[in-house]
Order: C-alpha cells, then structure tokens, then sequence
C-alpha cells in the first residue's frame, strides 16, 4: 500500500469540487487557480489541474472565454455554466455530508 | 560553455540552454504523448505550455539569465511527470466510459429551464440589465438604453429596477449567448466614438451614423443661410430643429450607456468577431504591424530559435519561428506620459467642439427668434449703412470685430466640424479651438459693448413744436396733398423705407400726421420735431437739422415726402409729427397721393384691426380712412361725408314707425358706421400730441 497513492487518491476526490467552487467564486484562469489553491496548502502537481479543466469544459461544466493580457498571450477564462452550478450544489451536498460522516468517524468521542 | 538557444514557448521569448531544452522537449512530448489518448489532449498539453512558459518568464523577470537544467526539474516536480499525472488522475478516463456519469446527473438532453435572473458577472449596478439581456438573448447594452430611457420617464425605470433587484436572484453563471456587443470605439472616434462603435456593430462605414446625427444640424445651417435662394419643404426647418435635441440627448445617452471597447476582446465583440486564440492574435498583431509574417509554421511549438551565446548572456533574437507572434513582456506601453497628455488634450477638444456647436446653435436659435432684429442690425452694420447707426470712433472701430468675430467664428466652427466629421481628419494643432472660442468671446464683448454704446445714443430724446404759419383757406376745407416732386433719389431703402439713403443724401420719412379737433374756429398746423441722442444736447442739434418744408396754395397744404439729412449723419430717430387742427364743422381731406407714402400708414385703410391693437381703438380712422373723401369735425370727431349723409338717412328712417329693416347699405359703408357708433366719439376727443404713427415698430420706445 503506497502512501503517496492513498493521499493523491483522496486529494483527486476533492479536486475538482475545490476547482469549480474557485470557479464559482469568479472567473479565474488557470494559474489563477493554482494559487488559490497553493495558498489553501492544497498541494497538486500542477499538471493535474489542465486535464480536469478540460474535461470539465468539454462535460460542459465549465466555458471558458479568452480574455488578452497585458503580459502575454491571451489566457483561457473559465466559468460556471448553469449546468456546472447543478453540479457543483450536489457536489457541495456530497462533500458536506462525507466531511461530517469522516469527522463524526475520525473525532473520538468528547460526549458520551 | 554552454549554448543558449531562444525558444518561442506559446509566445513567449525563452531564452533557455541547450541541455535544458532538450527537457523540456522530452518532457513536453511525454506529456504530449500521455494526453493523445484523451479527448481535448492536444488542448491539455498547449494550456500546461502555457503554464511553463508564464512561469519560466516571470523567473526571468525576476532576473534569471535563461532557463536551466534545474529550472526544468524543479517545474516537471510541480508539474508531474506523466506517470505522476496517472496516478492522480488515472481514473477519469475509466470513468468517461460510464459516463460521463459524474455528468450524467444533469442530463444534457435537457436544458436547464431559463429563468430570470440577475447577472453578477456583467453588471453595472445590480446585473439587472445584464440578466434581462441574457435571458432575451440580447445585448445587455441594448436593455441599458431602454433602462436608461425609462429612468428618464418620471423615474418609471428606476422603480421598476429597484424591485427586479430586489425580486430577481442572483446568477454568476449566466452566459449571454450574443457575442457581438454595441462598444464606444475608442480608435476611430470624433466625439465619444459612439457612431463609430455603431457602425462597427452594424458593419456600415462610421460616415453614415455620423451624417445622420449631424443632419439636422445641417438642416438648421443650411435653411438658415439658404432658405432665400433655395425651395427647400416647409416642414424641413422645423424638422431638423425638433431632430436635433433628441438626437443630442440620445448620442450623449448612448455615451454614457455604452461601454468603450479597451481590450481586444472588447474590440473584437465589437465587430462581432469570434473571439478566440487566432483572432485575438491576429488583431493584436495588426496595430502593432508587422511583426511575425512566418506563423503557423508548424503545430510544433517548442523551436529553437537563435544559436551560440556565451552563457549568461541572452543572445540577440536574429529569427523567430513561430506557432504564434511574440509578445514583449511587460506591460503594454502604448499610452504613457506624452500620450496620455494628447488624448486628453484631444478629448477637451471634442467637449470643446461640442460646446461651440450647442453655443453656436443657441445663437441661431436666438438670432432667428429675434430674427428682425437680428436682421436690422446686421444690414445697418453692412457697409452702406453704417453711418446711419455708428456716430463715434468707438462705435466704428467696434462694429467690424463686432460683425465678423461674433457672425464668423461659430460658421467658420461649423464648417470646421463638418469637415473633420466627413473626413475624419484631425487637426494636429490643439489651439485652433482655444483660440476660435477667444476670438468669439472678444467679438461678442465687443458686440455688446456697441450695443450698450449705440443704446446709449438713443437714451435722451428731445422734441420740439413750431407753429406753421398757415393762412387760413378761403373756403371751409383743408386738402392735404404731397408735394409735387420729380426728384427721385433712388439708393437704398431700410426699415420699410423709411429711411432712404441716396449717393449724397439721406431722406428720412419719418413723418407722422395727427389730426385733432382745433379749441378755436380757425386751422392750425403745428410741426413736431424730435430726435434721439445720448444727450438732451446731442438730440436737439439732430432736432435743429430737421428740414421739413410744408407749402401752402390756398386750401392746399402739400406736405413732403421726407426730409433731407445730411449724408452722414446718424439715424437717432429722427422724426417729424404734423399736427393738424381742424376746427369743429370743418372739412378736411387727404389726397390719395399720400396714401402712397408709407410713414402714413397710420391712416391707410389697408390695415387691419390686429395690427395696431394699441392705439387703433383710439385711432379708429388710421384703419379706415377714406382718402379723397372730406372729413367734417363734430363734435364727437371726424366724420367722413358720406357716412353722414347715411346717418342723416337713418335717422329720418327712425323716426317712422315701426322701424324697418336697415336700409340697403353698401356693406363697408355698413360696417363703416357700426364702428363709428363705438368708437368715433373717442377719436373725436382725442388728444392729437399722442397720436405715434411710427412705422417700424421696435423704434416706438423712442418716440
């Protein structure tokens, strides 16, 4: 049993409802994301976040418009569809059930 | 030694070492690799490029020389190898198979019910707008407008905004499926750029909305200068003047509704273009010229570029081959110091404009409302009769900046503008503007300083009565005549002609007659001169050169067609008043030669009772005298003959009874006497020194 394995299996559970909900928040390009999520110490290779945009984006989760910069070529602006919002409320639900199911299991018992 | 090779890494400059770019092209083709079996793989390795190469650049902003071996390790460790990559995201592709399930619970078979909601990703104040607009499928601008408009109608607008943002929710992920959007273009504007951003929007050459909102006031310039020597419609002025207000107020609307497109993005929406890569690419590329005409070169997009530079040092960029053009970091620098002066002194320019076109107009307007005054004053500042208005040095050395800077400046303004609204061109010199409104503002101080000096001229008046030496005629008639003239003075006519100005001479025909009842049983006839001036002095030396010469043969009185002033001398209303005295049970009569005079008006028949309102009720015979008819005085007033021998008729008609129906009159003998019963007895008391009989009517107040 490979510890690595077990942790980015448990990390890649979360990933995509933790990109949408930074999704959610404001459009965001991809680098963006990647530091929101480096500053919540969500830490992921970075290559793992361009195919779950993708696939996010062709499940049509997600859109993504281009939007030039002042620094660079133009960059990839995704944000939420309608489709994308049901999705990631039954996402939000999933999670906050399986975070009090994980908490209720983890934390000893305080009260008998 | 190593080499250091420039690479273009998804438009970036990457200076980078040989070694180190040999990683990189390793890894990039594992990852190429891992990718190819996945839909959109090709899309997922170009978007993670991107990521290096934005990573790599900012390392070199921050001072690296060029990418290194261990920058490349150190970004495949935060990256993941494809093996790494496996293992996080191993499952997905597993998973496409079953479905797209994680999709599968929202069923894109159907669509998600559309409600009406607010926007919170395109919103100005609440996203109402932008929510109608998605929900519609329309430009959100276009539903700013309305908005815009309603808000103007008694605040119907606002209300109905405040409770849809209130009711409405909110929406962060609506998407407005219309991709084309009405922008202010700021690159081709002369105003705010809103005619150019329409045209953009419709695809039409920026001309024609800028030829439609200036052709009212085209319409107003043109019937105002042309409108004597061109038919032009009737309705065709008052349609450009009701055109023009709203035409403003919708263009300064749409400049205040209508976002300016900044960005590319922006601009492209504008044109209605597909925004993406390419496109974007390509109009960046344009304003900045040519710069890559290589591209597309291949889907490769790692090349090298440059060879052999000693390290440390980035080598001079001597080709690129590129997938896409390059972009210098940083910043864009097109507008900084000199620039922003420029397009704000540009802006002051076109708001400077604009006020000088609504002053300009508002002059028109005002010049038109007043149009006889304005007219009066024009051609007596024209050159022949100049004279007649300007007496001081001062007045003179006025008029001319007076006319031409006030009259000129905003036509020059106006020609100005429609050259640069055709053309498009600019004027590099910013100053022409500043200096054309100075030169305006000094005519008009001017201009109002000669007003204010010539009304000064006119402030005193002074009036003078002499008793004509008058036999007095042998029967009990007098006749009033012209005298028999064969001078024709010819020259130029003002005012109604009244005043006539010659090569050498200036007749003036200010001559009004009065005639009132005599205290005694003789004829009389006084002269009333007057005049105007700035003095009481000035105004009697006008008095003194007054030459009136009545002459009388008998029961004959001729009296002048004018009188003669000396070439020039100016016109301060210089009149004369004939008084005439008729003593009760006399007859008086005015030849029809007089009728042609027009300062006689007063008395001519041809006028009507609107006219002369003020004074026609005390003047009844103004309107309706009869010339070559005799007029005997009673005592309450004149009375023509004939309506005294009709009198007299019904009379003896009423004095048998029973009354019959009125006599058989000819109908102006009829209406003739009804007035008489009303009016004839105050005509008949009237005081003959009131009697006013000017011909123009802005000069009464002088009188």
């Amino acid at each position: 049993m490979n510890i690595d394995n077990t942790q980015s299996q448990m990390r890649k559970g979360v990933l995509e409802f933790c990109i949408l909900s930074i999704i959610r928040q404001a459009e965001a390009y991809p680098s963006d994301i990647i530091e929101k999520m480096k500053e919540a110490k969500l830490d992921i290779f970075e290559g793992t976040l361009y195919p779950l945009l993708t696939r996010l984006k062709n499940a049509n989760l997600l859109s993504y418009r281009w939007v030039e910069s002042n620094s660079g070529p133009p960059r990839k602006y995704f944000s939420m569809t309608e489709k994308g919002e049901t999705f990631y409320k039954q996402l939000e639900e999933t999670w906050n059930e399986l975070a009090d199911a994980v908490n209720q299991l983890t934390q000893p018992i305080q009260n008998p | 030694m190593k080499k250091i090779i420039n690479i273009n890494l998804s438009s970036r400059l990457i200076p980078i070492e040989d070694s180190a770019y040999e990683l990189l092209k390793s890894y990039l083709d594992s990852l190429k690799l891992h990718f190819s079996r996945e839909e959109g793989g090709e899309e997922i390795v170009s978007d993670i490029e991107d990521r290096i190469a934005e990573v790599f650049q900012d390392k070199l902003k921050k001072g690296a020389h060029c990418i290194t071996d261990e920058d490349i390790n150190s970004m495949v460790n935060v990256m993941g190898r494809p093996d790494q990559l496996e293992e996080e995201t191993a499952t997905e592709p597993q998973e496409k198979n079953n479905g797209r399930s994680t999709a599968g619970t929202v069923p894109p078979s159907v669509p998600v019910p559309k409600r009406l909601m607010r926007d919170e990703n395109d919103k100005i104040l609440g996203g109402v707008c932008s929510g109608i607009a998605t929900y519609y499928g329309i430009d959100p601008v276009i539903v700013r407008i309305i908005t815009f408009l309603l808000i103007w109608a008694w605040g119907a607008g606002l209300i109905v905004y405040i409770i849809l943002w209130l009711v409405l929710p909110s929406s962060r992920t609506l998407q407005n499926p219309v991709r084309k959007r009405l922008y202010r273009n700021p690159d081709n504007k002369v105003v705010g750029g809103v005619c150019s951003g329409i045209a953009a929007y419709a695809n039409i050459d920026p001309v024609v909305p800028r030829i439609i909102f200036v052709l009212p006031l085209l319409g107003i310039i043109f019937t105002s200068i042309f409108h004597h020597w061109l038919w032009l419609p009737q309705f065709f002025f008052p349609l450009s003047v009701g055109t023009l207000p709203t035409l403003i107020v919708l263009y300064i609307i749409l400049w205040i509704s209508v976002p300016r497109a900044n960005t590319v993005t922006e601009k492209l929406e504008m044109r209605g273009e597909k925004v993406d890569l390419q496109s974007i690419t390509n109009a960046m590329k344009g304003p900045q010229g040519p710069q890559d005409e290589k591209k597309n070169d291949g889907p490769g997009a790692v090349t090298p570029v440059s060879t052999d530079a000693a390290p440390g040092e980035v080598p001079p960029v001597t080709q690129s081959r590129t997938v896409a053009p390059y972009y210098p970091p940083g910043p864009t620098r097109r507008r900084t110091g000199l620039g922003d002066v420029i397009i704000l002194l540009s802006k002051i320019m076109a708001y400077f404009i604009l006020a000088v076109i609504i002053i300009g107009l508002l002059i028109a307007l005002i010049g038109m409302a007043g149009g006889f005054i304005g007219a009066a004053t024009f051609s007596s500042l024209a050159l022949p009769y100049k004279g007649l208005i300007l007496n001081s040095s001062l007045q003179h050395i006025l008029a001319w900046p007076a006319v031409l800077l006030t009259l000129g400046i905003p036509v020059v303004a106006i020609i100005w503008l429609f050259i640069k609204l055709i053309t498009g061109f600019r004027p590099k010199n910013k100053y022409v503007g500043v200096s054309l409104f100075i030169l305006w503002v000094i005519g008009l101080i001017c201009g109002i300083w000669l007003c204010l000096s010539i009304g000064r001229d006119f402030r005193m008046n002074f009036r003078k009565s002499t008793p004509f030496a008058m036999e007095q005629p042998t029967g009990n008639k007098l006749i009033l005549s012209r005298t028999p003239s064969n001078i024709s003075i010819g020259g130029f006519n003002l005012l109604n002609h009244i005043i006539q100005l010659g090569d050498d001479t200036l007749v003036l025909k200010t001559i009004n007659l009065d005639i009132s009842k005599s205290k005694d049983d003789s004829f009389h006839v006084v002269l009333v001169r007057g005049s105007n001036g700035h003095s009481i002095r000035e105004a009697k030396s006008f008095t003194s050169e007054i030459n009136l010469n009545l002459t009388q043969q008998d029961s004959m009185l001729y009296i002048p067609e004018g009188f003669s002033m000396a070439l020039g001398t100016p016109f301060r209303n210089q009149h004369v008043l004939i008084q005439v005295f008729v003593p009760e049970g006399k007859y008086i009569r005015i030849d029809d030669n007089l009728r042609s005079l027009r300062n006689f008006r007063g008395w001519s028949g041809r006028w009507d009772w609107d006219d002369d309102d003020d004074w026609g009720s005390d003047h009844y015979w103004n309107r309706h005298w009869d010339y070559n008819e005799d007029y005997k005085m009673t005592s309450e007033g004149l009375k023509s003959a004939s309506d005294l021998k009709n009198e007299h008729d019904l009379q003896d008609e009423n004095d048998s009874v029973p009354p019959p129906p009125p006599a058989p009159l000819p109908d102006s003998a009829d209406k003739r006497y009804r007035y008489k019963q009303t009016s004839v007895s105050n005509a008949g008391k009237g005081k003959g020194t009131v009697a006013v009989f000017n011909e123009a009517g802005i000069l009464s107040p002088f009188l």
